[in-house]
């Protein structure tokens, strides 16, 4: 079997605040293959959003080592970090995360920009990312003009926009109403049936199922994994 | 009173805010009270005489000869205050030197004025107690009377009412004392101390004292009555006389000889009043920067309590309520500014005088008073409700279920306040540029000016004045006889390397100058006759005073009273009326021969540099005569030192030796030349400084305006910035992002302000030497300074923007 896309080894989170010592994570190995749909799971206050920040170099493990496409990240400079965050993470937030000033296309083309991508290039890549979330019609509009799941769609196409390596998810339905919810769902699975790798934080069972393997954690450990027979049953 | 006692506690319970707020506010208001002040006792105060806006200046003039103001003769004087009716009262006046001396004290000059019976009655001010001149007491001949300034009184005389009746030596003469004036009197400078009748002789009633300008007109209006009726009348005045005296005609009409009625307070400000409103206003627009900071400050606390104005709302309150709450604290705030802005108008004023406040007109009386304390309550009230409605009017106007709701209303709230701010901090920069250059553009025009050369050098160079009583010396020998022995005492002390007499000094705020006829020229038909700047000047004096010698010789011991008459003309006479010839052995006649009618001839000797009289900045025009002081003779005459030492050092040793010749003789209004140079150019040095301080302070405070606009966008854009840094903004890409926000506001600001400069740079323009308003190297320089200090206020927050961590963006 080909190397792992993601290898977490020993990696611990400890937060200091205070002068009190909060264990987020504590010991967690994990390797995620390229083109794998995982989910993770657990209550809240587990540590999830915790590691999906490590994972997307958002933070840095406090002891551990992370390997993302063969080389270890755990130590990178500032500028490196930014570097990869652009080019080999997308990140989909709970809160959709658009900037309000920005219209539907420059949001999308944000990241594209810190990469100091050529404008035609520029173009293709957020047109195609719009037409891939069904936005593309709304191209011109401000967040605020869009209800919470076509914002959330438009999260998706600036996540997707640079083609990385994982799409890293936080609770993406979590400010939804189930029909978006269920949408947006769709549109991640849809998106790994093309090849994207996707590791995605959800508390919710029916939409973790979504995914081809389910990771629990419970106070900062994993503590069970779980594979799916089928996921694209619903 | 709840609304008080609310305010009081909340501004308590932010002392940090406080303190800045009351502080920038002290700075600000302090300034504006301090330079009002100046203004006011300059420049608006009316004169401590009743309705003394009145009075007026009556002037003669030469408008085609160069000569505006001349002063009044005596005929022309009578003419005008039998014969103008639109006057009142009139009053002739003329400088007295005196030396105050008796038995039992140190002679002491003490500056006097000689004035008509007319004066007092004038002026509607009676004395204290005594009496002032009746008509008979300025007959010639008449019994000798004074009348005594309350401060002299009071200091010389020991506050003595016996004084009365007594008499009191004046240039070796005695004076009855008739009166004393009252306390807060003067007249027309507070350091005339005393006054003596001006007594006309026949002989200077006649046609024939007819352009012999010493003395000045003052009088005052009829009520009713304008500056225009009287000029009318005045103008007909001198028609008339004109019909009457032919032989005068054609030389007043080649001269455009008149008269010219002034407004007395207009007039005596005239030449500091630009400048000093531009202080003023310079002052104004760092208190408007300095407010804006403040209501920006208030309006960042207003906007931190907007959810508490919501609740209140909520509860009941209505709009105009929580308003009134809000106005009331800024208002409390700037009144405690404006109670501490007392304090340092009243330091500030020490400091000005330092800078040469007192030589203003009316400088001396520069003061902290009511109307000034007036001024700045009404200062810090005004603005306190200006610029606290601002942010009370937006902290309140949230809709109280929006406000409440949290998140996206309060985003929306955030940048209303955000514009607001923003529009307060390019304003801020705005004004801070068009002081700035303004400020630049005096400095340029200062240091241009101070490269200016008088003529002459400033340098080693101690001056003092003598004036001879006419008691002792009573004739033109005695006089030269003691001016030539002071010379010999001073040139033989060691340290002086030359010395020299003259009866004008350069930049001492004296000036002679009269006609004179060039032999073998005739006037053409409309041109004036020739016009000279006169001078008395010793043997030594011109080479004392470094006056470049540019052909023939300067005078010697040899130019004595028997000698053959001789003058020294300056380049500008010369290229004047021998552009093409040597003036040497020319002649020249001024005056009449001693004891004759027949004109006096004087041969050019040499020719010198020309030589600045009163100011720098305007070029010579008229040319300048050289009379050897054996030859026309004078007892008012400036002795000049130049040393090989620091001048200072020898100020005892002159002393010593003009008492060694004569025991009597005081020598008075000792100092160098170079300080003489610069309280001439303390006119244009003390606005410069000020506005250069004005400025200093404005820029700080529109980079602290810059700073706190930024600094709370920082805050307002934490998520935004989070998310960016997520997505793989690297530092440089936020530092960019800051910056840009920064640079818009600065950019605008330099802008308005260019635009607003570019608008008012024509009152400039009268201001300036050898600097044109638009002068590109300051118009580049001052809004580059400008941007570079708002950028770097910029900074602060923009680093603390790239700080901000990519997890706010997992957490918001
Ligand atoms: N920046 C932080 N500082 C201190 N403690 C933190 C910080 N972030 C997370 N935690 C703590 O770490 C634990 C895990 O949090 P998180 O990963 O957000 O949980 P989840 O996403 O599973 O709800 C919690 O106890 C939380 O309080
Ligand atoms: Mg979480």
């Amino acid at each position: 079997m080909s190397e792992p896309l993601i290898k977490l080894e020993g990696v611990t989170k400890v937060f200091l605040t205070d002068e009190v010592e909060t264990h987020a994570l504590s010991g967690i190995h994990l390797e995620i293959r390229q083109g794998e749909y995982v989910s993770i799971a657990g209550p809240s206050g587990c540590g999830k959003s915790t590691l999906l920040s490590i994972l997307g170099l958002l933070d840095s493990p406090t002891d551990g080592t992370y390997v993302l496409n063969g080389r270890p990240v755990q130590h990178l400079s500032l500028p490196e970090r930014a570097r990869i965050r652009n080019r080999e993470i997308g990140f989909i937030f709970q809160s959709f995360n658009l900037i309000g000033d920005l219209t539907v296309y420059e949001n999308v083309e944000l990241p594209l920009t810190y990469r100091g991508m050529p404008a035609a290039e520029r173009k293709a890549a957020v047109t195609q990312a719009l037409e891939k979330v069904g936005m593309a019609h709304r191209a011109k509009h401000l967040p605020s003009q869009l209800s919470g799941g076509q914002q959330q769609r438009v999260a998706v196409a600036r996540a997707l926009a640079g083609k990385p390596a994982v799409l890293l998810a936080d609770e993406p339905t979590g400010n939804l109403d189930s029909k978006n919810g269920d949408s947006v769902m769709q549109l991640l699975a849809e998106l790994h049936k093309g090849g994207a790798t996707i590791v995605m934080v959800t508390h919710d069972s029916r939409f973790a199922r979504h995914a081809e393997r389910t990771i629990h954690i419970f106070d900062g450990r994993v503590v069970q994994e779980q594979v799916e027979s089928d996921p694209t049953r619903a | 009173m709840h609304d008080l006692r609310y305010a009081l506690r909340s501004l308590l319970k932010a002392p940090g805010f406080t303190l800045v707020a009351v502080l920038t506010l002290a700075l600000c208001i302090g300034a504006n009270s301090a330079i009002f002040s100046v203004v006011h006792a300059v420049l608006l105060k009316p004169y401590p005489w009743p309705e003394s806006d009145r009075l007026v200046y009556v002037h003669n003039t030469y408008r085609l000869m160069g000569v505006d103001r001349a002063g009044c003769s005596i005929p022309d004087y009578l003419d005008r205050r039998g014969g103008v009716t639109a006057l009142e009262e009139s009053a002739l006046i003329t400088s007295a030197s005196l030396n105050l001396a008796g038995a039992d004290m140190v002679p002491e000059r003490v500056a006097g004025l000689r004035v008509t019976p007319s004066l007092f009655p004038l002026l509607r001010v009676p004395p204290a107690f005594g009496r002032t001149f009746t008509e008979g007491e300025a007959e010639p001949g008449a019994a000798r009377t004074v009348v005594l300034s309350d401060g002299l009184w009071r200091n010389r005389f020991g506050s003595d009412r016996g004084i009365l009746g007594r008499d009191i030596r004046l240039n070796g003469e005695p004076h009855t004392v008739i009166g004393v004036m009252p306390a807060g009197f003067y007249f027309p400078s507070p350091r005339v101390q005393l006054w003596i009748p001006f007594a006309f002789t026949a002989e200077q009633k006649s046609d024939n004292e007819r352009g012999n300008e010493f003395s000045t007109m003052v009088a005052r209006l009829k009520p009713g009555a304008t500056i225009a009726q009287a000029q009318r009348e005045v103008d007909a005045l001198h028609a008339a006389n004109s019909e009457r005296l032919p032989q005068s005609r054609s030389f007043w009409e080649t001269s455009g000889f008149g008269g010219l009625v002034l407004d007395y307070l207009a007039e005596n400000v005239s030449e500091v009043k630009a400048m000093l409103w531009l202080v003023q206003a310079g002052v104004a627009a760092a208190l408007l920067i300095g407010c804006a900071n403040v209501a920006s400050l208030l309006l960042a606390r207003a906007s931190a309590r907007e959810r508490e104005f919501a609740i209140r709302t909520a509860l009941g309150a209505s709009r105009g309520r929580l308003m009134r709450q809000l106005l009331t604290e800024s208002v409390l705030l700037f009144l405690a500014g404006g109670t501490l802005g007392l304090l340092v108008a009243l330091w500030g004023l020490g400091g000005m005088s330092s800078l040469g406040i007192d030589a203003l007109p009316r400088g001396t009386l520069v003061s902290l008073d009511g109307t000034v304390f007036g001024f700045t309550l009404l200062c810090a009230l005004l603005t306190g409700l200006g610029f606290g409605a601002l942010p009370a009017w937006t902290a309140t106007g949230g809709h109280a279920s929006a406000a409440l709701k949290e998140a996206g209303a309060r985003a929306t709230s955030g940048r209303r306040h955000l514009s607001l701010r923003s529009a307060l901090v390019v304003t801020e920069i705005a004004l801070a540029l068009m002081l700035l250059a303004t400020a630049g553009l005096l400095l340029k025009s200062f240091q241009r000016l101070q490269r200016v050369s008088p003529g002459f050098s400033q340098e080693q160079l101690l001056t003092a004045r003598l004036a001879l009583p006419p008691a002792r010396y009573d004739t033109p020998e005695k006089q030269v006889a003691f001016h030539d022995a002071v010379l010999a005492r001073v040139a033989a002390l060691p340290g002086v390397t030359a010395a020299g007499f003259t009866s004008t000094l350069p930049f001492s705020g004296s000036n002679s100058q009269g006609s004179y006829q060039i032999d073998g020229y005739t006037v053409p038909a409309g041109q004036p006759q020739p016009h000279a700047m006169v001078r008395t000047v010793s043997p030594g004096f011109l080479k004392a005073f470094g006056v470049s010698l540019l052909r023939g010789r300067g005078f010697t011991q040899q130019d004595t009273a028997g000698a053959p008459e001789v003058v020294v003309i300056d380049r500008f006479l010369a290229d004047r009326y021998w552009p093409d010839a040597d003036p040497i052995g020319r002649r020249i006649s001024r005056g009449t021969i001693p004891g004759t009618t027949d004109p006096r001839w004087w041969t050019v000797v040499g020719v010198v540099a020309p030589v600045k009289n009163s100011n720098l900045e305007a070029p010579v025009t008229k040319e300048t005569i050289y009379f050897p002081y054996a030859q026309q003779p004078d007892s008012l005459l400036t002795l000049v030192v130049k040393t090989a030492v620091a001048p200072g050092s020898l100020i005892a040793p002159v002393r010593a030796a003009v008492l060694a010749v004569d025991p009597e003789q005081p020598l008075y209004d000792v100092r160098t030349m170079e300080s003489r140079m610069e309280e001439a150019m303390q006119g244009r040095r003390t606005p410069m400084l000020l506005l250069g301080l004005f400025s200093g302070v404005s820029l700080l405070l529109a980079a602290l305006g810059v700073y706190g606009v930024l600094a709370f966008a920082v805050g307002q854009r934490t998520p935004e910035i989070g998310v960016r840094v997520a997505l793989g903004a690297t530092r440089g890409n936020i530092l960019a992002l800051i910056l840009r926000q920064g640079l818009m506001l600065v950019g605008l600001g330099v802008l308005f302000g260019l635009a607003g400069y570019f608008a008012l740079s024509r009152i400039l323009g009268q201001l300036l030497y050898a600097v044109a308003p638009t002068d590109p190297g300051t118009l580049l320089l001052a809004p580059t300074v400008l941007a570079l200090v708002a950028i770097l206020a910029c900074l602060v927050p923009a680093r603390r923007a790239t700080r901000v961590s990519p997890m706010v963006a997992l957490r918001s």
